[in-house]
């Protein structure tokens, strides 16, 4: 009849079962390369996010200058409507004048 | 050496960080592995152990960064997870039994050691005892985390795992003998 062992002796045995240098070892590819999509997926989006803002501190940049820049000089050369093209210095003056009542 | 804050790792993991998943995966991946083979053992589904870790750690990567900096410890924290995994996992297999064939256990090349012989004794186990001697051995547990893990009370954890100690040593001193190998079913072992 064999001796059974002790329990301290199951209890070793089965601490060097499970010893982390004797258990087989896996890929766990799938899980990687899950962590892998997931990173990227985080790139791709945090990309988005940097693009998406640059574009639209680009379009406030531009909205800026155009809502802040001086409108555009009349046309110099002469209309039908105004023959004279614009107001002269002259005309200017008389109107002044007449203003003022003098 | 300076020890790894596993909480960090989780976090970082769970952001997508490839060298984390790494380190996480080769500290636990072979225990948590041990311990889902002790659970589907029940089914004969112990190839599907390291998938079924895998779609848990896949999980843990989708919970929020807030809950996983509340996880007190992360060792019995992933192996509650797995659990679920695997239990998931049966109820699934249950349903495609009928139709599903199963792999010829241990594709590993050579003659099994004395270890792994031990490792597919605990896997014979009743599985109510098998996951509390895995919990222990492969997880590196305390009573008070594998109850927590299992949600039973402490001292029937102590209760199974003094029983699934009983039944190893009468497997062992078997194992002396020339006889054929033992197997524990429903918490009873075949009669010789």
């Amino acid at each position: 009849m064999p001796s059974k062992p002790t329990q301290d002796e199951v209890v070793r045995l089965l601490d060097g079962a499970y010893d982390s240098s004797r258990m087989p070892s896996y890929t766990g590819s799938e899980f990687l390369a899950e962590v892998q999509a997931k990173a990227l997926s985080g790139w791709l989006i945090r990309g988005a996010v940097v693009v998406g803002a640059a574009i639209l501190i680009a379009l406030g940049v531009i909205g800026y200058k155009v809502a802040t820049s001086p409108p555009a000089l009349p046309d110099e050369s002469p209309t039908l409507g105004d023959p004279g093209g614009g107001q002269s210095p002259t005309r200017v003056g008389d109107r002044a004048l007449m203003l003022n009542g003098d | 050496m300076k020890a790894i804050d596993e909480r960090k790792l989780l976090v970082r993991m769970s952001h997508g960080h490839g060298p984390s998943a790494r380190l996480l995966w080769d500290l636990y991946a072979a225990r948590l592995i041990a311990f889902a083979r002790s659970l589907l053992a029940a089914q004969g589904a112990q190839q599907h152990a390291e998938d079924v870790v895998q779609i848990a750690l896949c999980k843990v990567m989708q919970v929020p960064t807030h809950r996983i900096r509340k996880v007190q410890a992360v060792g019995p924290w992933l192996f509650t997870i797995v659990r679920t995994s695997a239990l998931n996992h049966m109820r699934g297999e249950r349903r495609e039994m009928k139709r599903r064939v199963h792999a010829a256990p241990g594709t590993d090349m050579g003659p099994p050691s004395s270890f792994e012989l031990l490792r597919r004794a605990v896997e014979d186990l009743p599985s109510d005892e098998a996951e509390v001697v895995t919990l222990r051995h492969a997880g590196g547990l305390t009573f008070d985390q594998v109850s927590e893990v299992l949600a039973i009370p402490r001292s029937t954890a102590a209760s199974r795992y003094s029983r699934a100690i009983e039944r190893l040593r009468e497997h062992l001193a078997e194992q002396e003998e020339p006889s054929q190998p033992l197997k524990f079913v429903e918490g009873k072992r075949h009669a010789k």
